[in-house]
Parts: C-alpha cells; sequence; structure tokens
C-alpha cells in the first residue's frame, strides 16, 4: 500500500510557526496615549439620557448590536471608512484595523445580518446626534459644540487622564 | 435563579444529547425485525417485507424468500379461511422404489440428479397449475412442479448451501444462497424469476427477479 | 491607506448630504461628500437654528430614526473553484467522484434586504444554479438540459434552477425578541449560518454540516434575542417549523411542526468566546398524497405512511478568537427513529434502515496575518461517524491551507484535503481521497 504524502498539516505547521515567530500573539495591547493627541470624544444630543457608556456597549452598539438606554434605542453614526476619526475609533473601541473592519461587514452582510452604522463627515454627524433623539456619534474635542453633549466612556471623561480615546 | 435555570436546560441537552447514544443492536429494528450482520434491518423468521416493515406470516405458513410472500408449506395449500391445510401426496416423500405416488394428482416422484429419494407432485403446462410454492419446471422435457430448495438462505460461503438446489453463495450483497449456472433463455429458475447473465461482474449466470438484472 | 466606502454606504451618503443640504428628495442628488482621509479635520461648523436639518423632520426622521438603511439592498457572493482529485482509474473512490480535474462555478447567490421600518425587515438569498444539467445517476447517465433558445434561432442553450436559500420577514417585537416567518437558516453552530463561501475560511465545509445532521434550512418561525449581562452576551433562538420534508418550504406532510433551540454566550475569556448549544427534534416525513375513493357512495381519503422518522439533534460549538488566531469546534449528534410500518429500505440492496445514531465533529485552526494580503494559514480535521453499513464505519478528513483576503470582499483560497475511512472493510479500507481546491469568491 502505498503511504500518502500528507502534505497539508507539514504546510500549515511551517506557517504557523513563521507566524509565531514574526507577529506578536494577542491582540494589540493598548498603549498609554501623550497627552498632547487630540481626543475622541463620544457625543450624543444634549437632551439624551446616555451620561455614560461602558466600552463593551459602545463595541457592540458600532458592530451591529443593538443596544437600549433607558429604552431609547441607541443609533450610532460612523465616520467614513479610511477616515482618521473611524480608523482611531475602529483600533481602540473594536480592536480591528480597517482591513479587518471591511471582512467584518463583508462577512456580516453574507451572513444576512445588518450592515454597518451610517457614515457621515463630522460635520453631519455633530448636527444629526444634535436634532435626532438615540443618536450616537464621535469627534475630535476640537470639534465639540453647545449642540452636543460628551459623555463618559467607562467611567471617564474625555477630560480624564487615562481617557482612552485618541485621534491617531 | 438564573443559575438554576441555566444548570437545569443544560443538563437536559447533555441528557438528551446522551440519550442518543443509547442504541443498542435490539432497539434499531422496528416489529418483526431483526438487526443483521449486514448492518441492516431484516425480517425475522417467518415475517416477510412489505412496504414500511415487516409483516408476520399467519401459523402454519412459510416464508417464500424470493418472493417476499407467506406461502403454505409444500404438500399443503391454502382452505377458504386461509389456513393452510395437507394436500395428500403432494411433497410426499418418494424414491420410485418402495415409496411411490399414489395419489391420482400427484404422481409423479421428482428426484434430483444426484438424489435417491424425491417428492410426490404432479405435471404441469405452466405456474399456475402448481401450489404457490412450486414452479412448473417447463424446461424439462416433461414439466412438473418442483421446489428449490434453499433459495434465500443466508450464508457466507457456498459450502453453507451445500447440498441445495441454490448451490451458490451470493457475497457481495444479499448473502444469500441462489440458483447458478442457469441458461439465459431457458430460465431454470422458481416461478417469476429468470436466468441473469452476470459474467460481466464474474459471477456468470444466476436466477433472478427480472427487475434486478441489468439488460 | 485610502480606500473607497462600498457603493451602499456612497448611496446613502449622497442622500443624506442631499437631506442635509435641504435639497428636496426628488431633485437629484447633492454631490457626494469625499472622505476625511486627510489627517487634520476641518473645523466645527456653526451652529445656528438653520443648521441644514430641517428636512429631517418633514421625512419623520426625528419621531422615527431608522435604525438600518430603508433602502432596497442588492447584493451577494460568488465564488469559481478548481478541484483536483488526486485518484486512479482503480481506486474505488473513483467510484464515487468525478476523476478529472476541473473548474466549477460553485455559488452565485443574490441577497434582497429591505428595512421596512424601523421594526420591520425582510431578507432573501436565493442560489442560481447550473443544475439539475450534469446531474449524474447511479446507472452513470448524466442530465443535459438542453433546450432551444427562442430568442436565439433556436440555437441550443442549457437551463438551470434557482434555489431560494431563504426568505423570511423580520419584526422587532421587544428589544430582547425579535421574530422572523418565513425560510431560516436552522440556527445551530457555526457554520451553518456562516455559509456563504467568502465568510468561511476552508473552501468546502466539514463533513458533518455537509450531511445536514440538523435541517440546514427551516420553514416556520424562528424567534431570538440577546441579553447584555456586564461583558457577557447570552443569546437565544427558538424555532417552530414544517421540520424535514422533500417540501417543508411548503408542506408539512405529517402535520407535526418540529421545534428547535439555541442558547449562546459570549465572554471576554482570553480574548473573545463564544459557546453555543442548540438543539432540534421533528418528524420526517416523505409519502405519496393522499388517495381518495368513492365507497359506498361516500368519499373515503387514506393517507399513505410512506417513509417517516423521528430526529432528534443536539449540537455544541465553541468559537475562541485571540488577537489574530481563531479557533472553532462543533460536535453534532443525530438521533433517527422510523415509525413502525414507515420504514425506509436501506440503500444497500437488502433490508430497511435501521434506527441510527450519528454524530460528527471539526475542529479548525487559523491565524490571519495583516500582510501578504491577510494571508490565513489554517488546518481543519473532520471526523463522522455515519448511519451503520457493512461497507462503511467513520469518515475522516485533515485538511490544511492558505486563506488570503487582499481585499474584504476578495477571498483566494487553496486547501489541501486528504480522506480515508477508518474501519472500512474490503472495499473503502486502504481508500484515501486527496483533493486540491482552489477558490476564488468575491462578494458583489
Amino acid at each position: 500500500m502505498r503511504r500518502p504524502i500528507r502534505i497539508g498539516p507539514l504546510l500549515v505547521g511551517l506557517l504557523l510557526s513563521i507566524a509565531v515567530a514574526v507577529e506578536p500573539i494577542g491582540p494589540r495591547a493598548a498603549e498609554a496615549e501623550p497627552a498632547t493627541k487630540k481626543r475622541l470624544v463620544v457625543i450624543v444630543g444634549r437632551d439624551s439620557p446616555v451620561t455614560d457608556l461602558s466600552r463593551i456597549e459602545l463595541n457592540r452598539m458600532f458592530t451591529g448590536s443593538v443596544v437600549y438606554v433607558a429604552k431609547l434605542r441607541l443609533v450610532p453614526f460612523n465616520f467614513p471608512p479610511a477616515s482618521r476619526e473611524r480608523t482611531s475609533f475602529d483600533g481602540t473601541m473594536l480592536g480591528m484595523s480597517p482591513a479587518e473592519v471591511g471582512r467584518f461587514w463583508m462577512d456580516r452582510k453574507i451572513r444576512g445580518q445588518s450592515g454597518a452604522p451610517r457614515s457621515l463627515p463630522a460635520a453631519y454627524v455633530v448636527k444629526l446626534v444634535a436634532r435626532l433623539p438615540g443618536a450616537i456619534g464621535y469627534v475630535a474635542e476640537d470639534q465639540l459644540t453647545p449642540a452636543v453633549r460628551a459623555i463618559r466612556v467607562g467611567g471617564l471623561a474625555y477630560t480624564d487622564a487615562t481617557y482612552p480615546l485618541f485621534l491617531q | 435563579m438564573t443559575e438554576k435555570i441555566l444548570a437545569g436546560l443544560l443538563g437536559a441537552f447533555v441528557a438528551g444529547a446522551q440519550g442518543g447514544c443509547a442504541l443498542d443492536d435490539a432497539d434499531k429494528c422496528g416489529p418483526h425485525m431483526e438487526f443483521s450482520d449486514s448492518q441492516v434491518c431484516t425480517c425475522v423468521e417467518n415475517a416477510v417485507e412489505v412496504t414500511g416493515g415487516c409483516e408476520p406470516c399467519a401459523p402454519g405458513d412459510v416464508v417464500d424468500e424470493m418472493n417476499q410472500a407467506c406461502v403454505c408449506p409444500a404438500g399443503q395449500t391454502r382452505d377458504g379461511g386461509g389456513i393452510c391445510r395437507e394436500v395428500a401426496g403432494l411433497g410426499d416423500p418418494c424414491n420410485g422404489d418402495d415409496l411411490t405416488c399414489d395419489d391420482p394428482l400427484f404422481n409423479r416422484c421428482a428426484v434430483a440428479v444426484d438424489a435417491t429419494t424425491g417428492y410426490c407432485t404432479s405435471s404441469c403446462v405452466d405456474d399456475s397449475g402448481c401450489e404457490a410454492a412450486y414452479t412448473c419446471a417447463v424446461w424439462e422435457d416433461e414439466p412438473y412442479c418442483r421446489t428449490f430448495t434453499g433459495v434465500g438462505q443466508a450464508c457466507e460461503s457456498s459450502d453453507d448451501c451445500a447440498g441445495n438446489d441454490a448451490g451458490f453463495c451470493e457475497t457481495l450483497q444479499s448473502h444469500t444462497c441462489q440458483i447458478a449456472t442457469c441458461t439465459v433463455g431457458i430460465d431454470e429458475c422458481p416461478r417469476d424469476n429468470i436466468c441473469c447473465d452476470l459474467s460481466s461482474y464474474g459471477l456468470g449466470t444466476l436466477c433472478s427477479s427480472p427487475e434486478d438484472c441489468p439488460t | 491607506m485610502t480606500r473607497s466606502p462600498p457603493l451602499a454606504l456612497i448611496g446613502l451618503e449622497a442622500l443624506l448630504a442631499s437631506l442635509l443640504a435641504g435639497t428636496a428628495a426628488a431633485q437629484p442628488p447633492a454631490p457626494l461628500p469625499q472622505p476625511a482621509v486627510a489627517p487634520s479635520p476641518s473645523p466645527p461648523p456653526p451652529v445656528a437654528a438653520d443648521d441644514g436639518l430641517d428636512g429631517l423632520g418633514d421625512l419623520g426622521l426625528e419621531q422615527a430614526l431608522p435604525a438600518e438603511d430603508e433602502a432596497l439592498t442588492i447584493y451577494g457572493f460568488a465564488d469559481v473553484t478548481y478541484m483536483m482529485y488526486f485518484l486512479h482509474d482503480d481506486a474505488a473512490a473513483a467510484a464515487l467522484f468525478p476523476k478529472e480535474n476541473r473548474f466549477a462555478v460553485g455559488n452565485l447567490n443574490l441577497y434582497a434586504r429591505r428595512a421596512l421600518s424601523d421594526s420591520w425587515r425582510l431578507l432573501a438569498e436565493v442560489r442560481f444554479l447550473y443544475a439539475p444539467n450534469g446531474a449524474t445517476h447511479d446507472d452513470g447517465t448524466i442530465d443535459q438540459t438542453s433546450t432551444n433558445d427562442p430568442a436565439d434561432f433556436d440555437r441550443p442553450l442549457n437551463w438551470g434552477g434557482i434555489e431560494i436559500e431563504r426568505v423570511y420577514i423580520e419584526y422587532d417585537v421587544h428589544p430582547r425578541v425579535t421574530i422572523q416567518v418565513g425560510s431560516f437558516l436552522t440556527p445551530y453552530g457555526i457554520w451553518n449560518v456562516d455559509h456563504g463561501s467568502p465568510a468561511i475560511i476552508g473552501t468546502s465545509r466539514p463533513y458533518a454540516i455537509g450531511e445536514a445532521l440538523f435541517p440546514e434550512r427551516q420553514t416556520g418561525l424562528h424567534a431570538y434575542g440577546t441579553l447584555n449581562v456586564g461583558e457577557y452576551t447570552v443569546g437565544y433562538h427558538a424555532t417552530l417549523s414544517n421540520g424535514r420534508g422533500p417540501y417543508e418550504t411548503f408542506r408539512d406532510l405529517d402535520q407535526n411542526k418540529a421545534v428547535g433551540g439555541r442558547l449562546t454566550l459570549e465572554a471576554p475569556w482570553a480574548g473573545t468566546l463564544k459557546l453555543g448549544a442548540s438543539a432540534y427534534g421533528g418528524r420526517f416525513t416523505d409519502r405519496d398524497s393522499d388517495i381518495s375513493v368513492i365507497e359506498d357512495g361516500k368519499l373515503v381519503n387514506t393517507t399513505p405512511k410512506g417513509v417517516s422518522y423521528d430526529e432528534r439533534a443536539f449540537a455544541a460549538d465553541a468559537l475562541w478568537t485571540h488577537g489574530r488566531f481563531h479557533l472553532q469546534t462543533e460536535i453534532i449528534t443525530r438521533h433517527i427513529a422510523y415509525r413502525n410500518g414507515a420504514r425506509g429500505v436501506s440503500g444497500f440492496g437488502e433490508g430497511f434502515a435501521p434506527d441510527s445514531f450519528t454524530y460528527g465533529t471539526y475542529g479548525l485552526g487559523a491565524y490571519r496575518f495583516e500582510r501578504y494580503w491577510n494571508i490565513t494559514p489554517f488546518i481543519m480535521v473532520d471526523y463522522y461517524r455515519p448511519i451503520a453499513s457493512q461497507y462503511l464505519d467513520t469518515i475522516a478528513t485533515v485538511a490544511a491551507g492558505l486563506n488570503f483576503r487582499p481585499l474584504p470582499s476578495v477571498v483566494l483560497k487553496a486547501m489541501y484535503g486528504e480522506g480515508w475511512f477508518p474501519g472500512a472493510p474490503d472495499l473503502l479500507a486502504d481508500v484515501h481521497l486527496r483533493t486540491m481546491v482552489f477558490q476564488v469568491a468575491c462578494i458583489f
């Protein structure tokens, strides 16, 4: 009897070895950000009951899950793909690179699940969040206006030293 | 409370999943069936295949394996009430010497070529002139109602079929004794069967139902 | 890196931009706002009473902000494979599979999705098939669906079919309860829902998934929802359907509804761990149509028993992602008990099919690099115990390969697989089926 040549396991073992050798294992660790970087501020309308959202809630909301606060359905608004704000937010809150985000939403479509939150330029995000109940978005701190209100992220105000969201 | 509900659901899930594992051979088949060595359900002795399962034959009946029908044993016939009764003379042993066939209807003594004793039977023109368990051997010079012994009997090798008319053990699919070396076109086979040329499969000729015979 | 937004988003942005600019919906859309790719954000726009959003109120968006775009979205996926079976003419497996190496268009699936309102949605997915053209029968003959094309001087044309993969209407009854009605993919395990070729890592399904120990899809009701408890997410699914059958999308031949359910837990344990447990119970029936005869002046209707069995299936699954590592496994069991007088034939030339307990499991491990087109080496092991037979005891496969994702919408795959039949007597004992499959899949 001829012995079959098992190429597959050898090939994968080799590649996994290379992977371990050249790639850092595990999720990207959050690094302390210098205080000079602009912060990304999560915003809601002035009358919104939302004051604080955990990272996991933000993650869920911006990855397609429905999140309610005080019976109000929160509707997230994103920045366009590849924008600096979007890349920064996705990297920190979702733990995903732009390519991973692209794959994530494409794969969700194929599964028949809901699509990505709507993407709008910064000026529109602020205006929409200010006017529409339940709307939630994020902007750079210097784009805050009196029409919207910054909320805490995981109990941290954007002015706190350990606030996690920065514009990369 | 939530933990208790989850634990209950998990317990029910595991119990349900494991319940399926407890499937021994005795549980695999339905009424009047048994799980065979070939990993399928077959009818128990004295039961015949019907659509969707097996049905037992009436007391006194025997199984015609080839046709999967309940028939009266050789030498018996079904009366008006459906009960198998002895037919005088039919199937009685004979040897043409001291054991003779005295019944005026069953006055033929059918003795196999290599045997010394046979059984009493009648002459015939076609199968309609014979009891259900008999076949009219029209290929003979003087046709008579005859039986084929061993047909459909379970076997592992042809040794298990030795001494029977069905002397060949078909080990590819059915693992049953079959009649081999028949002649295509002559059809020296039990009723409703024909002689089938399976030489392309390395089997020579075999008696088989027409629908099982490759054309 | 600069990337254009997907077309659907471009359309949405154009629509919203036109709304925000106060233009009427009937007017041509405003110029597309360009994605902000420059690192420096633009200065904040002045906030005034007239902030350009007045048009939204007229459209009812202030009262009921739609969570999803209400436009009809059409999208889909397709894949093409090149398959190589390393078979000799005298190999037993050559009787089961085509020997020739070949290109094959595998899937062409089209989705239509529309949010009818904030709470109502519709999803339909259809697969376009070349089948029944090329369907091979046991006697070796192959179906050809050639016909004449009346639109092209009756030149020959091969027609194909359409499979409705799923179609359902969905309604959010409560924040934690959504109900689907229609034909839906059975919520069990990981693979059955990730059924689109671009979304799965390998080129083909594990054997246990392909054997459909749970029905692949059901027609009826499907309720599901999630509950967030801190960092944990608990999910549930409950189904009530016609069950499995030859025409289950529009008939229930035994009038016996199947029930099923699934519980999931997602936890941030060493990355993200998703655990699931699924169950299904139902009755399969395949029978001829009712027979009606007139006896003694009365119409008598008889329902043939046909072939019918009760089935129970259970499954458990786990998906662990840690950074770029991906590990998933499923185990699926199914118990079949035929009803008295409705047992099917064995399919092995004699006797009847026995009641059976079948199970299968697989494990898939992968690591995705961020470079080289997101190259992802993977390995998959697969073990399946089919219905007991004298020819087959166990099916085992090992496959390894590479998955590339040069774009989020394009996937390239190469997979080498080897399958064998441990414990099989004689005919299949020494058979090793080796395959090499290349596949390109894309989402459009």
